[in-house]
């Protein structure tokens, strides 16, 4: 008992501080010290998220759509590129750098680009999360691979396994659980970069709901997606997490040792 | 007769030779010990006689045939495991068969009939870590054999273990090893164990490492335990001391 009561506060802690924070925020705005103009309060934003819910749904649901094909082929691809850097040290030392500077466009500068070359509809927003998850799952899959213990590959190899066979049994499990670190890494920003994308065009989506309530001064709906994204994002990541532990059983057995019977 | 044969072995690494003239032969069933320092080249040895490495001169033998830079032939176990953190204590020890070419249900058959005699019974849908020290070398014992049931190449597969354990897993593998006939070339940094376990040691040192001497162990009747307080396992191991300066 003595171990587990830490543990509660730990979890009930950082609700209350954020409970209290919406408290300040909902006194300063009821008691006029922040014009409603400029700032609604909570109880605004969340009557603005319940009457606009349906809205909010239908426009979730396209964002999501781009959110999730953009992570697809992120994974696809960065598969691709992981396994064949892995394989050809030449093509890793050649091509490293180029996916490093993939990471480091500005996502806010290339959207409209993208927007110019692909049009309205969902491409560019797609492309956009490709750009975005691709590195943090190429990087953990290249550093999964790498991690693999040389004894083992040796040991493999003195079976007469050839390098297929490595790959398979040894590297291309060990690198779950850092594929499951660039995996959340891309969960949290995939939402972000649909919206960013949207707002420069397109029919619906968060994105294109936010700079339509933006346009209409109605603070209160737009703070009401601003949460709505963080919701989603947090959702995404604790979704890619419950996928860590179905896919890596045996990380959960590490603490688990049975009795040696002899 | 001789299973497994080294002849004229030397190697070198970036201009270094690191082993010379090494000649090792291991008859059936017997289990010969190689003592040596750090650094005089066991390893290297290892790696050549399990075909991952290819020596600059001599070849190997394995029942006479020419398997010189040819992996696949003689699988060896390490100090670690190395057991797969991701696969079952059955997928592990079947790994070897799957590798070679048997299908998935065969080989965990085959290998689920030797859990027993491995003391691992109850353990095949375990993974690794849930093992305890002594029961994941046993697995990787298991595996070295589902691969080799010929020769045995250990790389001081003990010497992870606590002595307790130790000393369990030495009868333990003494009694295996009588009852499939498997002959055993081990390392080890440990006189003792190499004088309660072998038949002959050789010991190797130098720079380049060689065979410097090749010691027959002759237990006189005496069982392992007992040898292992009598004078004559004093006056060897001196010897070997001294061969190892």
């Amino acid at each position: 008992m003595r171990r587990r009561l830490p543990n509660i506060i730990s979890r009930v802690l950082p609700v209350g501080v954020f409970l209290l924070l919406l408290v300040i925020w909902e006194v300063l705005c009821d008691s006029g010290m922040i014009p409603a103009y400029m700032l609604p309060s909570p109880g605004k934003v969340v009557r603005a998220f319940c009457a606009d819910f349906p809205l909010l749904c239908e426009h979730a649901r396209v964002t999501l759509q781009e959110a999730f094909l953009g992570m697809l082929i992120g994974i696809v691809l960065a598969f691709l590129v992981a396994v064949l850097m892995d394989a050809f040290p030449l093509l890793y030392d050649a091509c490293y750098p180029i996916v490093v500077v993939t990471q480091t466009i500005p996502t806010i500068a290339i959207a409209p680009l993208l927007v110019l070359w692909m049009g309205y509809d969902m491409a560019p927003k797609v492309t956009l999360v490709v750009i975005t998850s691709f590195f943090p799952i190429t990087v953990g899959l290249l550093e999964g691979f790498k991690a693999a213990d040389q004894d083992m590959l040796n040991l493999l190899r003195s079976m007469g396994a050839n390098r297929a066979q490595i790959f398979w049994h040894v590297k291309l499990f060990g690198a779950a659980t850092s594929f499951f670190s660039g995996l959340k890494i891309s969960a949290a920003y995939a939402v972000v970069s649909a919206v960013i994308s949207e707002w420069l065009g397109g029919f619906l989506g968060l994105g294109v709901y936010m700079v339509r309530v933006k346009k209409s001064y109605s603070f209160d709906k737009m703070f009401a997606v601003i949460f709505l994204i963080c919701i989603i994002s947090l959702l995404l990541m604790k979704a890619v997490e419950g996928l860590q532990k179905l896919c890596t059983p045996w990380e959960r057995q590490k603490n688990r040792r049975i009795r040696d019977k002899s | 007769m001789a299973v497994l044969e080294a002849r004229q072995i030397a190697q070198s690494f970036e201009g270094e030779q690191i082993i010379k003239d090494v000649n090792i032969t291991l008859n059936e069933g017997e289990i010969v010990c190689l003592v040596g320092s750090s650094g005089v080249g066991k390893s290297t040895l290892f790696h050549i006689l399990s075909g991952l490495e290819k020596p600059d001169a001599g070849q190997v033998l394995l029942d006479g045939e020419d398997i010189t830079g040819r992996p696949g032939k003689i699988s060896y176990m390490l100090q670690k495991d190395l057991l797969l953190p991701h696969r079952t204590i059955l997928m592990n020890v079947s790994l070897p068969l799957i590798i070679r070419g048997m299908n998935r249900k065969e080989a965990k058959e085959k290998a689920r009939l030797m859990l027993p005699e491995f003391g691992l019974e109850g353990t095949e849908k375990k993974f690794p870590a849930q093992l305890s020290g002594g029961m994941r070398q046993r697995a990787a014992l298991l595996r070295t054999y589902l691969f080799s049931d010929r020769v045995a190449l250990l790389d001081e597969p003990f010497s992870a273990l606590d002595a307790i354990t130790k000393g369990q897993m030495h009868s333990w593998y003494i009694r295996v090893m009588e009852k499939y006939k498997l002959s055993t070339l081990f390392v080890s940094h440990d006189i003792d164990e190499a004088l309660k376990l072998s038949d002959r040691i050789y010991v190797m040192a130098g720079k380049p490492g060689r065979i410097v001497k090749e010691i027959v162990v002759d237990r006189k009747e005496l069982d392992r335990e007992s040898f292992c307080l009598d004078s004559e396992f004093l006056l060897k191991k001196k010897e070997i001391l001294n061969y190892l300066g």
